[in-house]
């Protein structure tokens, strides 16, 4: 084999260049904590980041609608709470005015009464960020208003719903005639058999009509008690895939950054070595010998 | 018997040899880092003998030897290796190309990021998510309309990126064909030189090394099949059409194709015959401009059509703040250049945006229709495959493309850096060699001095001191 002085240096050269690809590559790498860059550094993992990367923000977005869903319905218990109590109340006046109360009493009752409608009124028309939560799709106009003696439902009967995976959807909110207007009856009755002393009445009759709504009122809180349950449920799931997800997309994406930057070691003596190698093949010819 | 001057003449020679070939060493020398010489070789042979035997000579010794002569300059070249050279070099310019263009289309794509279309397209089905939680909020519904125009601008920026280059690949293709023209015309004098110098017998040794460096050039950008004629010429031929004969050249030019944006078509000058190139850079070039980057492009408008189609479909069912419905949430472009161009009267009035189902007046808290929107991402709406899918696929087909462009071009590379070797072995100039040569020329030339001055001697004594006797 004829081995020329540019055969040599060609052939240096090439290893240098090569040698330093591989130091770059790896260089790269360490840099950016990346295995890969583009596409083309690996197009299966770089298809399979995109989708785990996507996924990451669906479930950023499915964990903000849960958080959205939570505050509905915990604003829809602290409404249906408040409401109990003022069932409660209106029961026990109820019992109180059967106990033979006197007429001047009773008629304090039916004040009292009056403000308790207009206290659950009040419940009814909660809203949670400028929207009403019970007035179904009507969320800008408020669901209750009072005319008289009469309370009136202005809302319609349109489900709002949350979307807490793909594909899956939960109604956040009950419209207010179904929670509200058998207790309103039972309230107004209540309130004009005190005011007109109709006790036999009131300790029949307006005591089984505010059982009911309570017991109504008590099935609406346990309905939201459930579903705040699977909301809580659905939300420690999110987190769970989340964590997951960016596990997995960091395996995938993340360089290794032990072994890559053994790798640049190893590459960085490669180059070294093959700079001293170079040095020495190329000095000599037979010129530094002749005299 | 030989003359008396005849060993003055053989000396003569060698003197005259020796000369040659140390001045050839010193050629070498001087070349040893010039791009495409091969190294050149005195051969010498014995001059013709003195005194042919014959029938009237028959007490002859024999034949008398009658010193040296240069028989040729020969430059050390093997054909096979040019030949190889030459179809392996037509494959390095065409992924040498690709490889250089992919790169830029994975710029132009930037993923993976959190800035790419991807994101966008993420960031579009989330504010339809936020809209669906709160279809009363301006605030949102003004979100979704930047988004959505966002998503616009992204697919248009990328679309003129893509169209940019384009444009920088026909220059290419013009500046391309002009490189393989000025070639071709420098090999055309070249051989008109070369057969001028060889018809007189012997190679035009550093003519024709330059004439190869060239044919290697013109290699890497055309896919030429070569063949050295009869006088000493070149003939060279693309998909059997002539290029260059001997001192004849048939360039190409670049014609306009008004189907195509005016792009240029290499065509065989002063005829309608695009030139047929299978290979090589200018052929690389040619792919991409006209299939691999327009399929790119098709790609965005296909991915933008997919979505324009679905999203009207679901929003024209759904109604605005107003009450009303049947609107398209995206319109034609109208000359805008925009892909993917939000409906005006939306991006003017946010409480277009289609986000209820029910038509019932007033029903502004209802975002089931948004909802059906979102849920368009994980419909297939673009060619069988959701607007993500689709979008990494393409990527993936991207990052393939790019990595057999880059394994492709570093395979030729390594193949052409082995036939360098080989050349280099072949025809390569060893100052080692060199130097030893330059020794044993040198002293050949020393000795045939020395023998001259033997000759003269003797010559010296036959007349200054013959025939003095009794002076």
């Amino acid at each position: 084999m004829r081995v020329t002085e540019n055969l040599m240096v060609n052939t240096l050269l090439q290893d240098l260049r090569k040698a330093q690809g591989r130091l770059q590559r790896y260089q790269e790498q360490v840099a950016t904590g990346r295995s890969f860059a583009r596409p083309s550094d690996a197009p299966s993992a770089m298809a399979r980041d995109l989708r785990l990367r996507s996924a990451l923000n669906e479930s950023d977005q499915y964990l903000r609608n849960t958080d959205d869903a939570l505050n509905w319905l915990e604003t829809t218990e602290s409404a249906l709470n408040s409401a109990t109590q003022v069932l409660q109340r209106a029961r026990a006046l109820a019992t109180a005015a059967g106990n033979a109360a006197p007429q001047s009493s009773l008629e304090s009752m039916a004040m009292e009464l009056a403000e308790l409608k207009d206290h659950l009124v009040h419940i009814a028309n909660t809203t949670l960020d400028g929207r009403y939560i019970f007035s179904g799709h009507q969320t800008l106009t408020a669901p209750f208003t009072v005319s008289g003696a009469l309370v009136q439902y202005q809302g319609d009967n349109g489900l709002i719903v949350r979307e807490i995976g793909s594909g899956a959807t939960l109604d956040i909110n009950t419209p207010g005639d179904q929670i509200f207007a058998g207790a309103f009856a039972a309230l107004e009755n209540l309130r004009s058999d005190l005011k007109n002393g109709k006790i036999d009445q009131i300790s029949s009759a307006r005591l089984a009509e505010m059982d009911k709504a309570l017991d109504a009122m008590i099935g609406f809180r346990a309905q939201i008690g459930a579903k705040t349950n699977r909301m809580e449920l659905t939300r420690s799931r999110l987190l769970d895939t989340q964590i997951s997800l960016t596990r997995v997309l960091s395996e995938i994406e993340d360089a290794d950054l032990s072994q890559v930057i053994m790798e640049l070691a190893s590459a960085e003596q490669a180059y070294q070595v093959a700079l001293a190698a170079g040095a020495r093949v190329i000095q000599p010819t037979l010129i530094d010998f002749l005299r | 018997m030989g003359s008396s001057f005849f060993g003055l003449e053989i000396a003569r020679q060698a003197l005259q040899a020796h000369r040659t070939a140390i001045d050839t060493t010193a050629h070498n020398v001087a070349n040893a880092s010039t791009e495409g010489y091969s190294r050149q070789v005195v051969s010498l042979r014995t001059a013709p003998p003195y005194a042919p035997p014959s029938f009237i000579a028959p007490l002859d010794a024999g034949q008398l030897g009658s010193g040296v002569m240069v028989d040729r300059v020969q430059r050390q070249r093997d054909a096979f290796i040019d030949a190889q050279m030459r179809t392996e070099l037509k494959s390095l310019g065409e992924w040498e190309i690709r490889r250089e263009v992919l790169a830029e289309v994975e710029v132009i794509f930037n993923e993976p990021s959190s800035a790419g279309l991807r994101e966008v397209l993420d960031l579009f089905w989330q504010s339809l998510e936020d809209l669906g939680n709160s279809p009363e909020s301006p605030a949102i519904r003004q979100t979704v309309v930047q988004r959505a125009i966002a998503l616009d601008d992204t697919l248009v920026h990328m679309y003129r990126q893509f169209s940019e280059l384009r444009s920088n690949l026909d220059l290419m293709v013009r500046s391309t064909i002009s490189e393989i023209n000025g070639l071709a015309r420098e090999i055309g004098s070249l051989n008109t030189e070369i057969i001028k110098a060889e018809t007189g017998g012997g190679q035009a040794n550093d003519l024709r090394d330059r004439r190869d460096l060239l044919v290697d050039r013109i290699a890497k950008l055309a896919p030429v099949q070569v063949r050295e004629t009869s006088v000493g010429g070149m003939l060279i031929q693309i998909a059997g059409t002539q290029l260059v004969q001997d001192e004849r050249v048939y360039p190409l030019a670049p014609v306009n194709d008004l189907a195509n944006l005016n792009f240029a078509v290499p065509t065989w000058e002063g005829t309608a015959v695009p030139a047929e190139l299978t290979t090589g850079r200018l052929a690389g070039i040619l792919q991409l401009r006209d299939d691999t980057i327009p399929g790119y492009m098709q790609g965005l408008t296909d991915l933008a059509d997919g979505l324009a189609t679905a999203f009207n479909g679901v929003h024209e069912k759904g109604f605005g703040l107003d009450g009303l419905s049947g609107r398209p949430l995206f319109v034609p472009d109208a000359g805008t250049g925009s892909l993917l161009r939000l409906n005006p009267d939306i991006k003017n009035d946010p409480g277009q945006l289609a986000a209820s189902a029910p038509a019932s007046a007033g029903a502004v808290g209802d975002g089931s229709n948004a909802l059906a929107m979102a849920d368009l991402m994980r419909q297939p709406i673009i060619n069988g495959l959701t607007a993500n899918g689709y979008w990494g696929s393409t990527m993936a087909k991207l990052g393939v493309e790019g990595q057999e462009a880059i394994r492709m071009a570093d395979n030729q590379q390594s193949l052409v850096e082995t036939l360098e070797s080989w050349r280099e072995y072949k025809s390569g100039v060893s100052l080692d060699e060199e130097m030893t040569n330059l020794i044993r020329f040198q002293h050949a030339y020393s000795a045939a001095a020395r023998v001259l001055t033997a000759m003269d001697e003797m010559l010296n004594v036959i007349i200054n001191h013959l025939g003095i006797v009794g002076r």
